[in-house]
Protein backbone atom coordinates (compact mmCIF):
# COMPACT_ATOMS: atom_id res chain seq x y z
CA UNK A 1 0.00 0.00 0.00
CA UNK A 2 1.70 3.75 -1.00
CA UNK A 3 0.59 6.80 -0.28
CA UNK A 4 0.21 9.14 -3.46
CA UNK A 5 3.29 11.71 -3.13
CA UNK A 6 1.98 14.84 -2.52
CA UNK A 7 0.59 17.06 -5.55
CA UNK A 8 0.53 13.13 -7.65
CA UNK A 9 -3.24 12.47 -8.90
CA UNK A 10 -4.27 8.95 -7.97
CA UNK A 11 -6.77 6.81 -9.63
CA UNK A 12 -7.15 3.32 -9.41
CA UNK A 13 -6.40 1.26 -12.26
CA UNK A 14 -7.38 -2.63 -13.11
CA UNK A 15 -6.34 -3.78 -9.09
CA UNK A 16 -3.61 -1.19 -9.50
CA UNK A 17 -2.82 2.76 -9.04
CA UNK A 18 -1.76 5.09 -11.58
CA UNK A 19 0.04 8.48 -10.49
CA UNK A 20 0.14 11.09 -12.78
CA UNK A 21 2.90 14.54 -11.61
CA UNK A 22 1.01 17.33 -10.98
CA UNK A 23 2.53 19.15 -14.12
CA UNK A 24 1.27 16.21 -16.29
CA UNK A 25 2.46 13.12 -17.51
CA UNK A 26 5.99 14.54 -19.38
CA UNK A 27 6.93 14.75 -15.63
CA UNK A 28 6.06 11.31 -14.54
CA UNK A 29 3.64 9.13 -14.52
CA UNK A 30 3.50 5.85 -12.48
CA UNK A 31 2.04 2.38 -12.17
CA UNK A 32 1.93 0.47 -9.15
CA UNK A 33 0.54 -3.26 -8.91
CA UNK A 34 0.37 -5.05 -5.50
CA UNK A 35 1.01 -8.67 -4.87
CA UNK A 36 2.09 -9.45 -8.58
CA UNK A 37 2.71 -13.05 -8.86
CA UNK A 38 4.78 -15.57 -8.99
CA UNK A 39 7.92 -13.63 -7.03
CA UNK A 40 10.60 -12.75 -9.61
CA UNK A 41 13.69 -11.07 -10.27
CA UNK A 42 14.40 -7.77 -11.06
CA UNK A 43 16.27 -8.82 -13.89
CA UNK A 44 13.56 -10.48 -15.02
CA UNK A 45 10.84 -8.34 -14.19
CA UNK A 46 12.72 -5.49 -16.12
CA UNK A 47 13.27 -7.73 -19.28
CA UNK A 48 9.55 -8.55 -19.28
CA UNK A 49 7.80 -5.44 -18.76
CA UNK A 50 6.60 -3.50 -21.88
CA UNK A 51 8.67 -0.88 -22.83
CA UNK A 52 6.85 2.34 -24.00
CA UNK A 53 6.46 2.16 -27.89
CA UNK A 54 10.05 3.26 -29.41
CA UNK A 55 11.72 3.00 -26.29
CA UNK A 56 15.19 2.76 -26.74
CA UNK A 57 17.32 1.66 -23.84
CA UNK A 58 20.78 3.59 -23.28
CA UNK A 59 22.14 1.78 -20.04
CA UNK A 60 20.41 0.08 -17.19
CA UNK A 61 22.12 1.31 -13.85
CA UNK A 62 23.15 -0.61 -11.32
CA UNK A 63 19.93 -2.30 -9.47
CA UNK A 64 19.75 -0.09 -5.74
CA UNK A 65 19.35 -2.78 -2.91
CA UNK A 66 16.39 -1.25 -0.36
CA UNK A 67 14.67 -2.17 2.99
CA UNK A 68 10.86 -0.87 3.48
CA UNK A 69 9.92 0.78 6.27
CA UNK A 70 8.83 -2.69 7.66
CA UNK A 71 11.83 -4.21 7.38
CA UNK A 72 10.87 -5.93 3.66
CA UNK A 73 13.15 -6.40 1.02
CA UNK A 74 12.90 -4.08 -1.81
CA UNK A 75 14.91 -2.54 -4.73
CA UNK A 76 14.79 -0.16 -7.43
CA UNK A 77 16.51 0.26 -10.91
CA UNK A 78 16.37 3.07 -13.39
CA UNK A 79 16.61 2.33 -17.15
CA UNK A 80 17.61 5.38 -19.18
CA UNK A 81 16.77 5.83 -22.47
CA UNK A 82 15.48 7.21 -25.63
CA UNK A 83 12.11 7.68 -27.69
CA UNK A 84 12.54 9.24 -31.02
CA UNK A 85 15.42 10.59 -29.78
CA UNK A 86 14.42 12.68 -26.51
CA UNK A 87 15.46 11.27 -23.36
CA UNK A 88 13.22 9.06 -21.25
CA UNK A 89 13.63 7.09 -17.80
CA UNK A 90 11.73 4.46 -16.61
CA UNK A 91 12.37 3.61 -12.92
CA UNK A 92 11.44 0.70 -10.69
CA UNK A 93 10.70 0.03 -7.74
CA UNK A 94 9.98 -3.27 -6.14
CA UNK A 95 9.00 -4.64 -2.58
CA UNK A 96 9.63 -8.44 -2.18
CA UNK A 97 7.10 -10.35 -0.09
CA UNK A 98 7.56 -14.28 0.56
CA UNK A 99 5.72 -15.74 -3.03
CA UNK A 100 4.69 -11.91 -4.60
CA UNK A 101 5.83 -8.77 -5.00
CA UNK A 102 4.56 -5.20 -5.40
CA UNK A 103 5.77 -3.35 -8.47
CA UNK A 104 6.07 0.60 -9.16
CA UNK A 105 7.20 1.31 -12.64
CA UNK A 106 7.70 5.21 -13.08
CA UNK A 107 7.83 7.04 -16.34
CA UNK A 108 9.11 10.53 -16.91
CA UNK A 109 10.39 12.38 -20.81
CA UNK A 110 11.08 15.56 -18.82
CA UNK A 111 14.72 15.30 -17.98
CA UNK A 112 14.05 18.38 -15.53
CA UNK A 113 12.00 15.72 -13.26
CA UNK A 114 14.20 12.54 -13.37
CA UNK A 115 16.01 13.14 -10.10
CA UNK A 116 12.50 13.78 -8.59
CA UNK A 117 11.01 10.84 -9.56
CA UNK A 118 13.43 8.85 -8.96
CA UNK A 119 13.49 9.89 -4.96
CA UNK A 120 9.86 9.82 -5.47
CA UNK A 121 10.43 5.90 -6.47
CA UNK A 122 12.63 5.75 -3.89
CA UNK A 123 10.67 6.92 -1.07
CA UNK A 124 7.44 4.88 -2.39
CA UNK A 125 9.01 1.53 -1.95
CA UNK A 126 10.57 2.23 1.27
CA UNK A 127 7.15 3.48 2.68
CA UNK A 128 5.40 0.98 1.11
CA UNK A 129 3.13 -0.92 3.44
CA UNK A 130 2.06 -4.92 3.65
CA UNK A 131 1.76 -4.98 7.32
CA UNK A 132 3.20 -9.21 6.80
CA UNK A 133 4.62 -8.60 10.34
CA UNK A 134 7.11 -11.68 11.84
CA UNK A 135 6.46 -14.49 10.57
CA UNK A 136 7.87 -17.65 9.31
CA UNK A 137 10.09 -16.07 6.55
CA UNK A 138 13.08 -16.29 4.35
CA UNK A 139 16.37 -14.40 4.53
CA UNK A 140 19.61 -13.15 2.60
CA UNK A 141 22.88 -15.52 2.31
CA UNK A 142 25.72 -16.44 -0.41
CA UNK A 143 24.46 -19.65 -2.39
CA UNK A 144 27.08 -22.49 -1.79
CA UNK A 145 29.73 -21.98 -4.84
CA UNK A 146 29.44 -25.53 -7.24
CA UNK A 147 26.16 -26.51 -6.03
CA UNK A 148 22.58 -25.92 -7.21
CA UNK A 149 19.35 -25.09 -5.59
CA UNK A 150 16.50 -27.04 -4.91
CA UNK A 151 14.00 -24.39 -4.23
CA UNK A 152 10.75 -25.00 -1.97
CA UNK A 153 8.44 -22.46 -1.05
CA UNK A 154 10.27 -21.37 2.24
CA UNK A 155 13.35 -23.98 2.54
CA UNK A 156 15.97 -24.22 0.05
CA UNK A 157 18.23 -26.92 -0.54
CA UNK A 158 21.50 -27.11 -2.37
CA UNK A 159 23.12 -30.27 -4.20
CA UNK A 160 26.70 -30.18 -5.37
CA UNK A 161 26.81 -30.52 -9.27
CA UNK A 162 27.99 -34.03 -9.01
CA UNK A 163 25.40 -35.26 -6.34
CA UNK A 164 25.29 -37.98 -5.78
CA UNK A 165 28.73 -38.99 -6.37
CA UNK A 166 29.58 -36.25 -4.02
CA UNK A 167 26.57 -36.95 -1.58
CA UNK A 168 26.44 -33.58 0.19
CA UNK A 169 23.54 -31.37 0.64
CA UNK A 170 22.66 -28.13 2.60
CA UNK A 171 19.52 -27.32 3.84
CA UNK A 172 18.68 -23.57 4.18
CA UNK A 173 15.36 -23.50 6.37
CA UNK A 174 13.37 -20.24 7.39
CA UNK A 175 13.61 -18.44 9.93
CA UNK A 176 10.79 -18.73 12.64
CA UNK A 177 9.72 -16.22 14.92
CA UNK A 178 11.52 -16.77 18.28
CA UNK A 179 9.02 -18.66 20.75
CA UNK A 180 10.38 -20.41 24.05
CA UNK A 181 11.41 -23.92 23.50
CA UNK A 182 11.95 -23.48 19.91
CA UNK A 183 15.48 -23.73 19.55
CA UNK A 184 15.14 -27.35 21.84
CA UNK A 185 12.37 -28.50 19.99
CA UNK A 186 13.89 -28.02 16.19
CA UNK A 187 17.22 -29.89 17.85
CA UNK A 188 14.91 -32.75 19.08
CA UNK A 189 13.46 -33.04 15.12
CA UNK A 190 16.42 -33.31 13.66
CA UNK A 191 17.89 -36.27 16.09
CA UNK A 192 14.00 -37.94 16.98
CA UNK A 193 15.54 -40.40 13.26
CA UNK A 194 18.64 -40.98 15.21
CA UNK A 195 19.34 -44.01 16.99
CA UNK A 196 21.41 -42.64 19.85
CA UNK A 197 21.43 -38.72 20.67
CA UNK A 198 24.02 -36.47 19.76
CA UNK A 199 27.17 -37.04 22.74
CA UNK A 200 29.19 -33.47 21.66
CA UNK A 201 28.00 -30.68 22.62
CA UNK A 202 26.96 -27.81 21.01
CA UNK A 203 29.51 -25.69 19.94
CA UNK A 204 29.12 -21.88 19.95
CA UNK A 205 28.39 -20.20 16.70
CA UNK A 206 29.29 -16.36 15.37
CA UNK A 207 28.96 -14.56 12.43
CA UNK A 208 30.27 -11.07 10.89
CA UNK A 209 26.60 -9.94 10.68
CA UNK A 210 26.30 -10.49 14.57
CA UNK A 211 24.32 -13.52 14.72
CA UNK A 212 25.27 -16.07 17.64
CA UNK A 213 24.19 -19.24 18.06
CA UNK A 214 25.22 -23.40 18.33
CA UNK A 215 26.62 -26.21 16.29
CA UNK A 216 24.91 -29.21 17.08
CA UNK A 217 26.53 -32.25 15.61
CA UNK A 218 24.15 -35.12 15.73
CA UNK A 219 25.18 -39.13 15.92
CA UNK A 220 26.21 -40.78 12.65
CA UNK A 221 23.64 -42.79 11.12
CA UNK A 222 24.14 -45.41 8.42
CA UNK A 223 26.73 -43.29 7.20
CA UNK A 224 25.25 -40.09 7.18
CA UNK A 225 26.68 -37.48 9.09
CA UNK A 226 25.00 -34.25 10.47
CA UNK A 227 25.28 -31.15 11.53
CA UNK A 228 22.89 -28.55 12.90
CA UNK A 229 23.77 -24.79 12.61
CA UNK A 230 20.71 -22.64 14.93
CA UNK A 231 22.07 -18.85 14.68
CA UNK A 232 19.95 -16.55 16.56
CA UNK A 233 18.97 -12.92 17.02
CA UNK A 234 16.17 -11.48 19.37
CA UNK A 235 13.53 -11.76 16.92
CA UNK A 236 14.16 -14.51 14.78
CA UNK A 237 16.06 -18.34 14.91
CA UNK A 238 17.43 -19.29 11.41
CA UNK A 239 18.33 -23.19 11.02
CA UNK A 240 20.70 -24.51 8.70
CA UNK A 241 21.50 -27.79 7.72
CA UNK A 242 24.60 -30.36 6.28
CA UNK A 243 24.05 -33.68 5.92
CA UNK A 244 26.90 -35.54 3.92
CA UNK A 245 27.84 -39.04 3.61
CA UNK A 246 31.68 -37.93 2.48
CA UNK A 247 34.68 -39.53 4.07
CA UNK A 248 36.11 -36.42 3.54
CA UNK A 249 34.19 -33.78 5.52
CA UNK A 250 36.50 -30.78 5.54
CA UNK A 251 35.27 -29.65 2.59
CA UNK A 252 31.44 -29.87 3.01
CA UNK A 253 32.27 -27.89 6.54
CA UNK A 254 33.65 -24.88 4.48
CA UNK A 255 31.02 -25.20 2.44
CA UNK A 256 28.25 -24.98 4.80
CA UNK A 257 30.60 -22.55 7.26
CA UNK A 258 30.38 -20.32 4.22
CA UNK A 259 27.03 -20.12 3.70
CA UNK A 260 26.36 -19.74 7.62
CA UNK A 261 28.57 -16.83 7.48
CA UNK A 262 26.44 -15.21 4.89
CA UNK A 263 23.61 -15.21 6.52
CA UNK A 264 22.01 -11.80 6.93
CA UNK A 265 19.78 -11.01 9.67
CA UNK A 266 16.22 -10.42 8.81
CA UNK A 267 15.86 -6.96 8.59
CA UNK A 268 13.69 -5.42 11.39
CA UNK A 269 10.81 -3.34 11.43
CA UNK A 270 12.17 1.01 12.05
CA UNK A 271 11.00 1.04 15.90
CA UNK A 272 8.14 3.83 15.28
CA UNK A 273 5.92 3.78 12.35
CA UNK A 274 5.25 7.24 10.25
CA UNK A 275 1.79 7.49 10.71
CA UNK A 276 0.80 10.22 8.47
CA UNK A 277 2.25 8.01 5.45
CA UNK A 278 0.79 4.61 6.89
CA UNK A 279 -2.40 6.61 7.22
CA UNK A 280 -2.10 7.85 3.86
CA UNK A 281 -1.55 4.50 2.09
CA UNK A 282 -4.06 2.79 4.48
CA UNK A 283 -6.28 5.47 3.92
CA UNK A 284 -6.40 5.39 -0.01
CA UNK A 285 -7.01 2.08 -0.01
CA UNK A 286 -10.07 1.80 2.13
CA UNK A 287 -12.05 4.86 0.62
CA UNK B 1 14.39 -27.97 -13.95
CA UNK B 2 15.01 -30.14 -16.71
CA UNK B 3 17.90 -33.13 -17.90
CA UNK B 4 20.99 -31.96 -19.01
CA UNK B 5 23.45 -34.56 -20.97
CA UNK B 6 26.20 -34.45 -23.00
CA UNK B 7 26.06 -34.70 -26.66
CA UNK B 8 28.74 -35.31 -29.61
CA UNK B 9 29.26 -31.07 -30.88
CA UNK B 10 28.25 -32.81 -34.36
CA UNK B 11 25.35 -34.04 -33.32
CA UNK B 12 22.02 -31.94 -34.18
CA UNK B 13 19.65 -30.29 -31.45
CA UNK B 14 16.20 -29.73 -31.73
CA UNK B 15 12.96 -29.22 -29.39
CA UNK B 16 10.19 -31.49 -28.64
CA UNK B 17 6.71 -31.08 -27.74
CA UNK B 18 6.27 -31.40 -23.99
CA UNK B 19 9.25 -29.24 -22.50
CA UNK B 20 11.55 -32.04 -23.96
CA UNK B 21 14.46 -31.89 -26.49
CA UNK B 22 15.84 -34.06 -28.83
CA UNK B 23 19.22 -35.04 -30.26
CA UNK B 24 20.42 -36.73 -33.81
CA UNK B 25 23.19 -38.16 -34.85
CA UNK B 26 24.62 -36.33 -38.79
CA UNK B 27 23.04 -39.28 -40.50
CA UNK B 28 19.76 -39.05 -38.82
CA UNK B 29 19.61 -42.91 -38.02
CA UNK B 30 19.78 -42.43 -34.03
CA UNK B 31 17.59 -39.88 -32.23
CA UNK B 32 17.51 -39.18 -28.79
CA UNK B 33 15.07 -37.75 -27.11
CA UNK B 34 15.35 -36.36 -23.76
CA UNK B 35 12.49 -36.44 -21.58
CA UNK B 36 11.34 -33.25 -19.15
CA UNK B 37 11.63 -33.66 -15.38
CA UNK B 38 8.46 -34.92 -13.97
CA UNK B 39 7.08 -36.06 -10.52
CA UNK B 40 8.02 -39.43 -9.80
CA UNK B 41 4.69 -41.84 -10.67
CA UNK B 42 2.92 -43.33 -7.89
CA UNK B 43 2.88 -46.33 -9.83
CA UNK B 44 7.00 -46.79 -11.13
CA UNK B 45 5.77 -50.19 -12.61
CA UNK B 46 3.09 -48.92 -14.76
CA UNK B 47 5.06 -45.95 -15.73
CA UNK B 48 7.76 -47.94 -17.31
CA UNK B 49 5.71 -50.38 -18.84
CA UNK B 50 4.19 -47.16 -20.83
CA UNK B 51 7.41 -45.42 -21.28
CA UNK B 52 8.43 -48.37 -23.01
CA UNK B 53 5.21 -50.09 -24.53
CA UNK B 54 4.03 -46.58 -25.96
CA UNK B 55 4.97 -47.55 -29.79
CA UNK B 56 2.48 -48.57 -32.34
CA UNK B 57 3.35 -52.08 -32.67
CA UNK B 58 4.33 -55.23 -30.61
CA UNK B 59 7.23 -54.83 -28.62
CA UNK B 60 9.75 -56.96 -27.85
CA UNK B 61 11.95 -56.27 -24.40
CA UNK B 62 15.71 -57.95 -25.74
CA UNK B 63 17.83 -56.54 -22.84
CA UNK B 64 17.65 -54.70 -19.13
CA UNK B 65 20.18 -53.78 -16.96
CA UNK B 66 20.56 -50.83 -14.00
CA UNK B 67 23.19 -48.32 -14.35
CA UNK B 68 24.60 -45.68 -12.79
CA UNK B 69 25.72 -42.14 -14.38
CA UNK B 70 28.93 -40.76 -14.37
CA UNK B 71 27.10 -38.49 -10.80
CA UNK B 72 26.55 -41.44 -9.49
CA UNK B 73 22.10 -41.14 -10.30
CA UNK B 74 20.65 -44.50 -10.82
CA UNK B 75 18.67 -45.53 -14.36
CA UNK B 76 17.18 -48.39 -15.78
CA UNK B 77 17.99 -49.12 -19.30
CA UNK B 78 15.96 -51.62 -21.23
CA UNK B 79 16.80 -52.46 -25.15
CA UNK B 80 13.46 -53.06 -27.05
CA UNK B 81 12.41 -53.96 -30.74
CA UNK B 82 9.26 -52.99 -32.30
CA UNK B 83 7.92 -54.87 -34.93
CA UNK B 84 5.40 -54.28 -37.42
CA UNK B 85 2.10 -56.11 -38.53
CA UNK B 86 4.00 -58.12 -40.47
CA UNK B 87 6.83 -59.22 -38.01
CA UNK B 88 9.34 -57.16 -39.88
CA UNK B 89 11.40 -54.48 -37.34
CA UNK B 90 10.41 -51.41 -37.57
CA UNK B 91 12.89 -49.63 -34.79
CA UNK B 92 15.10 -50.93 -32.21
CA UNK B 93 14.39 -48.65 -29.05
CA UNK B 94 16.82 -48.19 -25.58
CA UNK B 95 15.14 -46.44 -22.84
CA UNK B 96 16.61 -44.84 -20.22
CA UNK B 97 14.10 -44.07 -17.31
CA UNK B 98 16.28 -41.84 -14.15
CA UNK B 99 15.35 -41.72 -10.66
CA UNK B 100 16.50 -37.58 -9.79
CA UNK B 101 15.58 -37.37 -5.76
CA UNK B 102 11.56 -36.91 -6.05
CA UNK B 103 11.41 -36.76 -10.12
CA UNK B 104 11.87 -39.15 -12.92
CA UNK B 105 12.98 -38.60 -16.87
CA UNK B 106 12.92 -40.55 -19.33
CA UNK B 107 15.81 -40.54 -22.28
CA UNK B 108 14.47 -42.64 -25.57
CA UNK B 109 16.82 -43.79 -28.43
CA UNK B 110 15.49 -44.64 -31.64
CA UNK B 111 17.64 -46.16 -34.13
CA UNK B 112 16.58 -46.84 -38.16
CA UNK B 113 17.88 -50.30 -37.29
CA UNK B 114 20.37 -52.32 -35.32
CA UNK B 115 22.94 -51.34 -37.09
CA UNK B 116 22.27 -47.39 -37.26
CA UNK B 117 22.38 -48.33 -32.76
CA UNK B 118 25.69 -50.33 -33.39
CA UNK B 119 27.22 -47.99 -35.36
CA UNK B 120 26.54 -45.08 -32.46
CA UNK B 121 26.91 -47.62 -29.17
CA UNK B 122 29.42 -45.70 -27.66
CA UNK B 123 28.01 -42.53 -27.91
CA UNK B 124 24.71 -43.30 -27.17
CA UNK B 125 26.44 -44.81 -23.46
CA UNK B 126 28.27 -41.43 -23.07
CA UNK B 127 25.14 -39.59 -23.22
CA UNK B 128 23.21 -41.41 -21.45
CA UNK B 129 25.66 -41.69 -18.61
CA UNK B 130 26.33 -37.90 -18.94
CA UNK B 131 22.58 -37.29 -17.72
CA UNK B 132 21.42 -35.37 -15.11
CA UNK B 133 19.34 -32.86 -13.23
CA UNK B 134 19.57 -29.00 -13.50
CA UNK B 135 17.20 -28.01 -10.63
CA UNK B 136 16.74 -24.36 -11.39
CA UNK B 137 13.09 -23.10 -12.15
CA UNK B 138 10.73 -20.59 -11.92
CA UNK B 139 11.25 -20.55 -8.35
CA UNK B 140 13.25 -18.09 -6.45
CA UNK B 141 16.57 -20.32 -5.13
CA UNK B 142 17.47 -17.60 -2.52
CA UNK B 143 15.72 -14.06 -2.36
CA UNK B 144 19.34 -12.77 -2.89
CA UNK B 145 18.43 -13.19 -6.87
CA UNK B 146 15.70 -10.73 -6.62
CA UNK B 147 18.14 -7.68 -6.44
CA UNK B 148 21.36 -9.49 -7.75
CA UNK B 149 22.76 -7.84 -10.71
CA UNK B 150 24.41 -10.60 -12.07
CA UNK B 151 23.45 -14.17 -12.46
CA UNK B 152 26.45 -15.32 -11.92
CA UNK B 153 26.49 -14.46 -8.69
CA UNK B 154 24.06 -16.58 -7.79
CA UNK B 155 24.45 -20.72 -7.27
CA UNK B 156 26.28 -22.62 -9.55
CA UNK B 157 27.99 -22.14 -12.50
CA UNK B 158 27.43 -24.80 -15.16
CA UNK B 159 29.66 -26.85 -17.84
Amino acid sequence: MIAPPEGWHARVHDDGLVLTAAEGPAAGVMYYAERVRPLATVRDVIAAYPAPPGFVLAQREPIERLLTDEGEHAAMVALVGTIDGAPVERVFGFVFGDDYYARLVAVTTSPAHFAAVRAAVRALVRADYHVLGKRRRRYAYAAPAGFQPVAGWFDTTWYPLDYPARATSIVVAAALPQQRGLRDALVAAAEQRRPSASGALPEPLGTPQRLAGRLYTLAPHEGLRTWLALLEDDAYVYPVRLDTRATETQPELEAFAAVIASIEPVPQPRATIDTTAFGDAVGHWTM
Amino acid sequence: MRVVVDTPAEWLHQRVPGAGFAFANPARTVVVEVGALVPAPLDGPAFVRAVVTDAVGEVRVMASATERSACGWAYDWIECVILGEDGEVREIRLVAIYQFLARVAVIRVAGRDAAALRAERDAIERLLASARPDWRDERVAAIAELWADDSRLIGATRT
